[in-house]
């Protein structure tokens, strides 16, 4: 079947964002419709709609990836009869390699998230809520990545925050307000942050426009406020991008959000952040030498982040609440990749956040699986549950070995990678570098105890009462499983097609100078 | 000796080995969930294919070697990982020892290890475990090196954890966790100085980085961090400190190919990484690693007269033995690294062989301990022939093959025993505890094979004929290895001066 008769050129970046939210509305209105004409909605209707959503956005994001490969970064620009809206202040949407890799990594997960939530929210209510907010929220990621301008990216981001506020508190139970407020406060904040840049960056260059604005700092470095600047956007952006020290809405967050959630929030959500923090530094401030080397700062950042979450983990005795930390400890991992500010450097960083989602995402899952079948996050409940769900017992196993860095799987390579980046910058670029790679080895190091601890938890210690009563996972929720989990071993066993992505996406983040002037230039 | 070549087998018998492996390990797994016989067919036979395949080589790497490179990560103008495979006369002697451990093993398992829980795991998993340690003896590029150096770990780790002997699950987890940690934080060092070496020249490729130059200090470094995380595999004193409680853990097959496999593969990494690319710098440190691996021979040594039971004694004698090995590395001369090469094929089969006679004795008498064995040779005398025969053999007798390697080892520390007294001291020692060595082998031998018999193992009878044959044609190498040693040395010698120049 041509695939390609989907393919709308013209709207080809737009159309992962625009599909999702149209998905997003006929969850809702056909929801509306029969819950009108039959009295309640019919099972499965806002799953299939969803998965199918998810699916075809994943469609058009290949599509797209087709496109930008052959030819080259693409733009679109909003039109309204007959009238464009570009530059200064227009709706400019940019893809270029990354923004392509990151999209196709959302829709994935959005998909298996969706597939997995089939039997993980079969008990609760409201369900239509739930998808249509999940739709919403990956299309408003979707548009993070794509955004030419400062007005789109802050719209975007502010929905997607929005969106996935709604689903933390989802459950309505005390601790998911709680987490969900806490989460929203601090959010705010960092969008605060966000939009004090960016206002800041207007009255600076006179335009919203990414590109434009990239121009005009390079051309005028030695403005004194630009340190200033960089540090804001750094900071708000870092608040959603769970960077030490404005990550202490994750712990709370992500056990309390249902298991679906948990794995989005850790597993893409947070790389939005880190998103916006390495486009914004890249696209629009590459001095490093007039004011501060805003790469070492990233890279100490990232040092503090890693050993912090290292530190917090090591002590938890929530299943979930460890993960979350775990998360906060890569997140630092993908950020020192990016502080090399070399290409190996964005390239690894870029397979690292691929390998990320993707293992932390199935590690969250198999917790929900888990907490599904007994009812608790406690690691001590959680002793020799291996043996009676020896399915999901297994994928969190290649989960976990995946996060540790072993090989056959996916996670040998990223750590690998990235610490090959981070030796080679310390050769060739600055002496730091060495020494925060010799940091990042003692975390992974660090990092063992408590892998090694969820590990022999779940599978080599004797059952404890609670997990006797487990009760075997529901297919929906094992497939959604079992896809991650191959995933994570087809990568391990063969990862240069992944690879080869990223490689492309992180080259395009380094050589930015053409995706700039596209996106200004766009007429 | 003539080259047998048959047609597919010859041209790629490595990556037909790692795949047959593979394979029949998944076979044995699905098979064995049903049935243990099937299991035991399916596993001895991708063994018997996998050593196979590798005599194949091992006859034919004598022309020229084998290789095969394919573009694993990145593309070919900027290779970040190459799979390839390397058979030359080096790593194909280790590829038939290792092969050859696994099937013996195997074979052994079949009348040690009675009542198993999951055979099906259990052969799956000797046969992935041995493919793991050939991948890691074939790689010709750093990276694949340590992935499947990692890859070793699972197959371990999950033997241990599951078969071992203690009887209480939680000590068996603490020993078999505690394994894992320490060889992964010696991977995890190892991989420190890979990125180190990739960063400052650029390449992985182990051939490539022989005549690739680098800055001294950054040789330096490298190399040691590299000796760092081979030592802790390797079991150096003071980092051996994980091997005694496993090797006490593990059953005696899997112990098999614990010490007699998995430590060459770092003996080999030792050989075929650090010493040819490193051996200019290192040599300002020859002193200090000789030191370090007196040391550990003699503390083995001493260790080792200590122990109460067979299994730990020759648990710790694996790690003095070890300690010779790197003795012959440290002294950095083209002898004594010879003799260290070809004492690794040799030791990986003499250590063998005695867990193989300590094994067959428990089986026959229930019991390893000292004090309860005595006078088994006339009950078994099949048995007490290869015993008292590897036992001289360890202590480095002639015609034994493990006396042209120890000679060699010694006539290396010799050679740089012209620089100074130290030296002179260091081989000294070494010697001392080759005659204590030779002491604690008589020694257990005379207390179990000789001497009074005690009243309850007065109807044991003779060893398995399984045990006896796989134990004699182990012998029956050793002795002609020791009589001939030019059948192992013809393909050693010509790899190692081309890697170190000058023979």
């Amino acid at each position: 079947m041509q695939l390609d008769i989907f393919y709308i050129p013209q709207y080809g970046v737009v159309m992962p964002v625009v599909v999702l939210v149209l998905f997003a509305l006929l969850v809702a209105v056909l929801s509306e419709l029969s819950a009108t004409v039959k009295g309640h909605v019919p099972r499965g209707l806002p799953d299939g709609l969803a998965v199918i959503g998810f699916a075809f956005a994943l469609l058009y994001t290949y599509l797209l990836g087709v496109d930008v490969w052959a030819n080259g970064a693409k733009t679109y620009v909003w039109s309204w009869a007959g009238t464009t809206f570009g530059p200064p202040v227009g709706v400019v949407m940019g893809a270029d390699q990354l923004s392509v890799m990151l999209m196709g990594l959302f829709s994935f997960m959005g998909l298996v998230v969706s597939i997995y939530s089939i039997g993980y929210m079969k008990e609760d209510t409201g369900l239509r809520h739930y998808y249509a907010l999940l739709l919403i929220m990956v299309g408003a990621m979707n548009g993070v990545v794509i955004s030419g301008d400062l007005f789109t990216l802050f719209m975007f981001y502010e929905t997607m925050g929005l969106t996935s506020f709604v689903l933390v508190a989802f459950r309505r139970n005390w601790e998911g307000i709680e987490a969900a407020i806490k989460y929203l406060m601090m959010s705010a904040v960092g969008s605060t942050l966000i939009l004090y840049s960016a206002s800041y960056l207007y009255g600076l260059t006179g335009t919203l426009n990414l590109g434009e604005m990239s121009a005009l700092l390079q051309a005028h470095p030695d403005q004194p406020i630009i340190p200033i600047l960089i540090a804001l956007m750094t900071a708000g952006f870092g608040v959603k991008g769970a960077v030490v020290p404005f990550a202490a809405w994750l712990a709370d967050a992500h056990p309390a959000a249902p298991s679906g959630i948990s794995a989005m929030l850790s597993g893409v959500v947070i790389k939005v952040g880190i998103y916006g923090i390495i486009r914004m530094n890249t696209l629009l401030f590459p001095i490093r030498t007039v004011y501060f080397n805003w790469p070492l700062l990233i890279a100490v950042f990232a040092v503090v982040t890693m050993t912090a979450g290292n530190f917090w983990a090591l002590t938890q005795t929530d299943l979930k609440r460890m993960l979350a930390y775990s998360s906060i400890t890569q997140i630092g991992f993908i950020l020192f990749a990016f502080g090399t500010a070399t290409e190996f450097g964005y390239q690894t960083g870029s397979f690292y956040i691929i390998n990320h989602a993707l293992t932390k995402g199935l590690l969250f899952l198999c917790a929900g699986a888990f907490l599904h079948a007994i009812g608790s996050r406690n690691l001590d409940d959680l002793r020799g549950i291996g043996k009676k769900m020896p399915v999901t017992g297994a994928f969190f196993a290649i989960g976990i070995l995946s996060l540790m860095g072993m090989p056959p799987l996916s996670g040998f390579y990223a750590k690998f990678l990235i610490l090959a980046a981070g030796v080679q910058a310390g050769l060739t670029v600055s002496g730091y570098y060495l020494v925060f790679s010799a940091l990042a080895i003692f975390n992974a190091v660090l990092a063992l105890g408590y892998y090694l601890r969820m590990l022999s938890t779940v599978w080599f210690k004797p059952l404890s009462d609670r997990a006797a009563s487990a009760h075997r996972t529901s297919r929906s929720m094992a497939i959604g499983m079992g896809i991650l989990a191959l995933t994570l071993v087809v990568i391990g066993i063969y990862p240069a097609p992944v690879y080869t992505i990223a490689e492309a996406a992180g080259s395009a983040l380094m050589n930015f100078s053409q995706f700039a002037a596209l996106l200004s230039g766009a007429p | 000796m003539q080259a047998i070549t048959i047609p597919i087998l010859s041209d790629y018998p490595m990556i037909l080995t790692l795949l047959g492996l593979s394979v029949g390990g998944l076979l044995t797994l699905i098979v064995g969930s049903r049935s243990e016989k099937g299991a035991r067919v399916l596993a001895a036979l991708s063994l018997l294919g996998g050593l196979m395949l590798n005599v194949l080589l091992l006859l034919e790497c004598g022309d020229s070697p084998v290789t095969h490179d394919f573009v694993w990560l990145g593309d070919t103008t900027n290779p970040i990982m190459t799979l390839g495979f390397l058979g030359d006369g080096l790593s194909a002697p280790v590829g038939v020892l290792i092969a050859g451990l696994g099937l013996f093993s195997v074979v052994y398992s079949f009348v040690y290890m009675e009542n198993l829980r999951h055979p099906g795991l259990y052969y799956s998993l000797m046969v992935w475990f041995v493919a793991a340690m050939l991948g890691v003896v074939y790689a010709t590029n750093l990276m694949q090196f340590f992935v499947f150096y990692e890859l070793m770990l699972i197959p371990a780790f999950v033997l241990v954890y599951v078969y071992g002997v203690s009887e209480d699950p939680e000590q068996r987890s603490k020993n078999a966790l505690q394994f894992w940690v320490w060889t992964a934080i010696g991977g995890m060092i190892s991989l420190f100085g890979v990125f180190f070496l990739f960063g400052a020249t650029g390449t992985m490729d182990i051939q490539t980085l022989y005549t690739t130059s680098m800055a001294t200090n950054v040789a330096k470094f490298v190399g040691l961090m590299f000796l760092l995380g081979f030592g802790i595999k390797m079991g150096l004193v003071p980092l051996h400190v994980w091997a005694p409680p496993v090797y006490g853990e593990a059953p005696i097959p899997v112990l098999v190919l614990l010490s007699g496999a998995m430590t060459k593969t770092a003996a080999y990494g030792v050989i075929r990484i650090v010493i040819p690319i490193f051996r200019a710098v290192l040599a300002d440190y020859s002193l200090g690693l000789m030191l370090i691996s007196v040391v550990t021979m003699f503390y083995g040594a001493m260790l080792a007269i200590a122990q109460k039971d067979l299994k730990m004694m020759l648990a710790y004698s694996s790690i003095s033995q070890l300690g010779y090995l790197m003795f012959g590395y440290s002294t950095m001369t083209v002898v004594g690294v010879n003799g260290a090469a070809f004492q690794i094929i040799n030791h990986g089969i003499l250590a063998s062989l005695m867990f193989f006679c300590a094994g067959a004795i428990k089986m026959r008498t229930g019991t390893m301990e000292f004090d309860r064995l005595g006078g088994l040779a006339p009950k078994m005398p099949a048995l007490a022939t290869v015993f008292v025969l590897g036992g001289l053999a360890l202590a480095g007798t002639p015609p034994m093959s493990a006396f042209p390697g120890e000679m060699m080892i010694f006539a290396g520390a010799a050679e740089v025993a012209m620089n100074g007294w130290a030296y002179v001291a260091l081989m000294v020692v070494g010697v001392i505890t080759t005659g204590l060595t030779a002491g604690y082998y008589l020694w257990a031998i005379r207390r179990t094979m000789y001497g009074q018999v005690p009243d309850e193992l007065a109807d044991v009878t003779d060893a398995p004929m399984t045990v006896l044959a796989i134990t004699g044609v182990m012998a029956f190498f050793v002795v002609i290895i020791g009589i001939w040693p030019w059948l192992l040395w013809q393909y050693i010698q010509p790899v190692l001066s081309g890697i170190l120049g000058g023979g």
